[in-house]
C-alpha cells in the first residue's frame, strides 16, 4: 500500500534563509502525523509545498500518490487543508462559509454529512453567526469542517489547536482520532509537546530540519530538549 | 461558480459603508460637477460705450437686456472704461464704432483675468450683437455651436465624468478584492480547491458589474432628466458602450489586483494609474489635442479618452454606433488584453 505522504529531500529557502534542509519523511495510510518544533522550525512552508502552495527548491514529494508539483490541479481536489492562521470569511455567517466551500469543491453539506457530523453539530447553534464573531475553538472547529467537507483523502493541520482553550483542543483531537477511524491520513503540526502524544508517529524539527521520526516517547518535552542539545 | 458569485455579492452586501459609497458618490460627482463646476455664464455685467447712440445700438442694447446671460450695468464713457472692468463693475464692455449703424463694426473689452468667463462671454455677447443687425450680417462670420449651442457644460462634463466615476469604482473596488483575500489568508485555502483562476476572476467582476451598472443607470437618469443631457445617439448605444467600458475597467481593477501583494498597494496604484491619466489626458478637463506629442501617445492609451470620446458622439452630437466604430474598437481590444492579463498573471500559488 502506498503512502499518504512521500517527502524526498525537500529543501526551500527565502533568500538567505534557509526554511527547509533536506526534509525528508513518509505518513503512512490513515496514519496522524506530528509535525513537532518551535516556532520558525519551518513546519508552515512544509505544509504550503505539500498543499501545492509552494515550490520546493529541490527535491521532490507526493501526497496520496500525485506529485506536489506536477499534479497539483488534481490534488487540490483531494486534499484538506486548515492553515495556521483563521483563513474563512469573517464577514459571512458560518452557514455560508460551509455551504461555500462544499459548492467550490462540487459536493453538498448533506453528501458528507456522516464524516462532518460530529464537528458539525457543535457548530450548529452558532450557523446564522458571522464567522469572524466566533470564539477561537470554534473558528477552528468551523475551519475544520470546511477543510473536510469534500471527503479528501489527506488533511493538512497547521497548527489547529493554537489560540484554542484546553477544552477545545482537546475535542479538536478527539474529532481527528474520529476521523482516521474514516481512514482519512493526517499530517498535523503543533507546538504543544503533549500534543504529540495523540499521534501515531511525530517528526521533531528544529531550524529546518527533521531530527528524528519516531513514535511519541511518553516524556516527548524532555526527549526533544534532549535532542535539541545533541543536534 | 454561482456560489462564488453568490458569496461576493454577500462580501459586497454586508460592507454597508462602501456600498453606500459606490451608490451615493456619482450621485453626488454628477451633481456637483452638473451644477457648481459649471463654466457656464450667466448675468453677465455688461457695460456699453456708445459715442453715438443710434438706434441700432439702441436694439442691440434692448437684445441684451432681454438675454438672461446678461445683466445690462449702464452705458460709460471712453475714459471710465478700464476703471469699470478694474473695479468689477462690468465683467465686459462693447464699445460700438461711430457708424455702428453702417458697418456693425464694434469691439469687445473683455476682462481677462478670468479667462472661463471672458471667452463665454465673448462669445455670448457675439452671438446676441450678431443677430438682427443687417451691416453685421453681411460683414461678419457666422458662428453656430452645433450640437450644443447653448455651449451647457454640462455637455462636456457628463461624458467625462462617466469615464472618471466608472474607471474609479470598477477598477479600485476590484483592484482591492484579490488582495483583500490575499492579506485575510483565505486565498491560501481558496487555491487549495479545484477552482480555476478564471473563475475566480470572473465571479468576482459579476457582481461588481452589476453594481456599476446600477450607477450607470443613475447617472443616466439625472443626466437626462435634470442636466437635459440629450442622449442623442439612443440609450441602448450609451448603455451598449458603457457596459463595455465597465468590463475594462474591471479587468484593469483584477490586473492591479493580482499584481500587488497589499490593499494600501493596490488602492495607491489605482489612483496613481488611474485618477492622474483621467484628469489630464482624457480630455475631461483638457482637450487631448494641446498635450505635447510624447504625452499624447500616453493619452492613446488610456481607455477613458476613448470611452469619453465616443459618450461625447453618442450623448452629444447623436451619431449611431457607426460613428465610434473606432472608439469601441480601441476599448474591445484593450478590454481582451487587460482580461488576458488579468488571467495569467493570477498567481496560482502563493510565490
Amino acid at each position: 500500500m502506498a503512502d499518504a505522504i512521500t517527502v524526498n529531500h525537500i529543501s526551500k529557502r527565502y533568500g538567505t534563509v534557509e526554511a527547509l534542509c533536506d526534509v525528508s519523511f513518509n505518513v503512512q495510510k490513515g496514519e496522524i502525523f506530528g509535525l513537532i518544533g518551535p516556532d520558525g522550525a519551518g513546519k508552515t512552508t512544509l505544509f504550503r509545498i505539500l498543499t501545492t502552495l509552494l515550490l520546493p527548491d529541490n527535491g521532490s514529494a507526493s501526497v496520496d500518490s500525485l506529485d506536489v508539483v506536477g499534479d497539483y490541479r488534481l490534488l487540490r481536489t483531494r486534499i484538506g487543508y486548515m492553515p495556521g492562521r483563521f483563513s474563512l470569511y469573517p464577514d459571512l455567517s458560518v452557514e455560508e462559509n460551509i455551504n461555500f466551500f462544499a459548492n467550490i469543491f462540487g459536493v453538498t453539506l448533506e453528501q458528507n454529512f456522516d464524516l462532518v457530523a460530529p464537528i458539525y453539530r457543535q457548530i450548529e447553534p452558532f450557523r446564522k453567526r458571522r464567522a469572524g464573531a466566533l470564539s477561537g475553538g470554534m473558528k477552528q472547529k468551523l475551519a475544520l469542517c470546511c477543510a473536510l467537507i469534500h471527503k479528501p483523502h489527506v488533511l493538512f493541520l497547521d497548527e489547529p489547536t493554537t489560540g484554542v482553550d484546553v477544552v477545545s483542543r482537546a475535542e479538536l483531537w478527539e474529532m481527528l482520532a474520529d476521523l482516521k477511524e474514516q481512514e482519512i491520513s493526517i499530517l498535523a503540526s503543533t507546538a504543544y509537546m503533549d500534543e504529540g502524544l495523540r499521534c501515531n508517529r511525530v517528526a521533531l524539527m528544529s531550524e529546518g530540519r527533521v531530527l528524528e521520526v519516531c513514535p511519541p516517547p511518553d516524556k516527548l518535552e524532555e526527549y526533544f530538549i534532549e535532542k535539541l542539545g545533541n543536534g | 461558480m454561482s456560489s462564488f458569485i453568490r458569496k461576493e455579492m454577500l462580501h459586497i452586501l454586508r460592507d454597508r459603508r462602501t456600498l453606500l459609497v459606490v451608490l451615493v458618490i456619482p450621485l453626488m460627482l454628477i451633481m456637483l460637477f452638473g451644477f457648481t463646476v459649471s463654466t457656464d455664464v450667466n448675468n453677465i455685467k455688461v457695460m456699453v460705450c456708445a459715442p453715438h447712440r443710434s438706434y441700432a445700438v439702441a436694439q442691440a442694447v434692448n437684445r441684451m437686456t432681454a438675454s438672461r446671460y446678461f445683466e445690462f450695468k449702464g452705458f460709460v464713457d471712453a475714459g471710465d472704461i478700464d476703471q469699470s472692468l478694474r473695479t468689477g463693475k462690468a465683467a465686459a464692455v462693447v464699445v460700438f464704432a461711430d457708424d455702428y449703424d453702417v458697418s456693425g463694426k464694434y469691439q469687445l473689452l473683455l476682462d481677462g483675468a478670468d479667462v472661463n468667463t471672458a471667452r463665454t462671454s465673448q462669445a455670448y455677447l457675439q452671438s446676441v450683437l450678431s443677430t438682427g443687425n443687417v451691416a453685421v450680417k453681411q460683414s461678419g462670420i457666422q458662428t453656430h455651436m452645433l450640437f450644443n449651442p447653448q455651449m451647457k457644460s454640462s455637455f462636456n462634463f457628463v461624458p467625462g465624468i462617466m469615464g472618471m466615476i466608472f474607471l474609479l469604482i470598477c477598477a479600485m473596488m476590484t483592484s482591492i478584492s484579490i488582495v483583500k483575500e490575499k492579506e485575510t489568508g483565505t486565498m491560501e485555502v481558496l487555491l487549495v480547491s479545484p477552482v480555476k483562476p478564471i473563475y475566480i476572476i470572473v465571479s468576482k467582476m459579476i457582481p461588481y458589474l452589476l453594481l456599476s451598472f446600477i450607477d450607470l443607470v443613475i447617472i443616466l437618469v439625472l443626466a437626462y432628466f435634470v442636466l437635459d443631457v440629450p442622449l442623442a445617439g439612443g440609450v441602448g448605444n450609451v448603455v451598449l458602450v458603457s457596459v463595455l467600458y465597465l468590463v475594462l475597467a474591471l479587468a484593469l481593477g483584477m490586473m492591479v489586483s493580482n499584481v500587488v501583494e497589499s490593499q494600501v498597494a493596490a488602492l495607491l496604484i489605482s489612483a496613481m494609474v488611474m485618477i492622474m491619466p483621467v484628469i489630464f489626458f482624457s480630455g475631461l478637463l483638457f482637450p487631448t489635442e494641446n498635450i505635447p506629442w510624447a504625452l499624447r501617445w500616453i493619452s492613446y492609451v488610456v481607455p477613458p479618452r476613448w470611452y469619453i470620446d465616443a459618450m461625447r458622439k453618442l450623448m452629444i452630437e447623436g451619431v449611431d454606433l457607426k460613428g465610434v466604430l473606432l472608439e469601441v474598437g480601441v476599448l474591445l481590444a484593450e478590454t481582451v488584453v487587460l482580461m488576458t492579463a488579468a488571467v495569467k498573471k493570477f498567481n496560482d500559488r502563493l510565490e
